[in-house]
């Protein structure tokens, strides 16, 4: 009883808090194109090297390249925490790769996996800007999953503000969806949208706002290794053209 | 638009109380681990229902409960124990094993 109180009262705290908090908060884009699952494993460390690769009609955004290299820690059975760093390099002929931004993830699992009908959980990161430039900023997300017999459905609800000396105002909002087939550990076949709306306070026109949608295959490698392969279409004029995206996550008990 | 977040927040809260109160009639299975085997290998569970495993670690090393079948992963600290939800499962059988010692912690649930 004492458990069931524990994760009713967190639930309904931070369900609260997260719409209080939104409710307050005045911004920029997803940089990462994960779609994060809503559990924690306590002991457990994870390295992992996140990337992508633009193809656009624009030339200074065609071969934009974005990777991050991320450490994580499973702290308790309900917060992981991590910390990443962001290298980018535009797609400008003669740039080269800059130092973007550390960032410090939080991911809070909320419920029990099975417990209830939607899986929850709170993503929480502040990144600090190390290009010249460039702002901090802030960002939170609702994770939700849904286990079926074959499918695992995730959906992220993103917030994200830009603070400090070079921010601009207002609070873009945006969904990452993943839908994944089942098959084996080792290959997961799905696919993936990646909507970033604009700010919340100005509408955009559909052709204004970035949504991109692709296939993703997923699945587990030997000696602890994940992966996360896949190319993304834009499906809206201000979307790149194309992205080809991968994770490799490496995770281990420690 | 605030509005909309706070009510969106409200709903949910109210959604997870309610299904957090049909859940505290959930059947519960033990399993246990000790000298790195589960015990009972083989537990026979009702199907089409969803129920609560708790598993319990008797052993001092730390277990990594796993099903591809089930699609569940938990980690059970050495001399500590773990609640995982499963199901509702189709009629028929669902290995487990332990990853930190799969030649020997394996078991299966069948649903029946």
């Amino acid at each position: 009883m004492t458990y069931h109180h524990t994760h009713k009262s967190r639930l309904i705290l931070s369900s609260l808090l997260l719409a209080g908090a939104v409710s307050f908060l005045p911004s920029a884009a997803q940089a990462t194109k994960k779609v994060y699952a809503p559990y924690v494993e306590e002991g457990e460390l994870e390295i992992e090297l996140k990337g992508s690769y633009a193809i656009d009609r624009d030339r200074n955004e065609d071969g934009e390249q974005k990777n991050k290299f991320a450490v994580g820690y499973g702290v308790t059975d309900f917060w992981f925490s991590e910390a990443q760093l962001e290298l980018e390099k535009s797609g400008a002929s003669g740039a080269d790769y800059e130092f973007e931004a550390l960032e410090w993830e939080n991911v809070f699992q909320l419920t029990e996996q099975g417990e209830y009908w939607l899986d929850a959980g709170l993503y929480t990161e502040y990144a600090v800007g190390l290009a010249a430039g460039k702002s901090d900023k802030v960002e939170g997300k609702l994770l939700l999953a849904k286990t079926t017999q074959n499918f695992t459905h995730l959906a992220n609800f993103t917030l994200e503000r830009q603070v400090g000396e070079y921010r601009s105002d207002g609070t873009e909002w945006g969904l990452a969806w993943s839908s994944r087939y089942n098959y084996t550990p080792w290959l997961e076949p799905g696919i993936e949208i990646h909507s970033e709306f604009g700010e919340i306070s100005h509408t955009e026109t559909y052709a204004e706002q970035q949504h991109q949608i692709g296939p993703v295959i997923y699945g587990e490698l030997p000696y602890g290794f994940k992966y996360d392969i896949g190319y993304l279409f834009g499906a809206s004029d201000a979307a790149k053209n194309g992205e080809l995206k991968w994770i490799i996550e490496y995770e281990m008990y420690f | 638009m605030k509005r909309s977040f706070f009510v969106l927040g409200v709903t949910m809260s109210l959604f997870f109380t309610q299904a957090s109160l049909a859940g505290d009639e959930l059947k519960i299975f033990t399993l246990t681990i000790k000298d790195h085997k589960f015990t009972p290998d083989t537990l026979e569970v009702p199907a089409n229902e969803k129920m609560q495993l708790i598993v319990k670690n008797e052993d001092p090393t730390p277990e990594e409960f796993e099903s591809h079948e089930l699609k569940r992963e938990k980690i059970i600290k050495g001399n500590s124990e773990a609640k995982i939800f499963v199901g509702p499962l189709e009629p028929g059988e669902y290995p487990f094993f332990g990853e930190f010692n799969e030649a020997t912690a394996q078991g299966k649930l069948i649903a029946k």
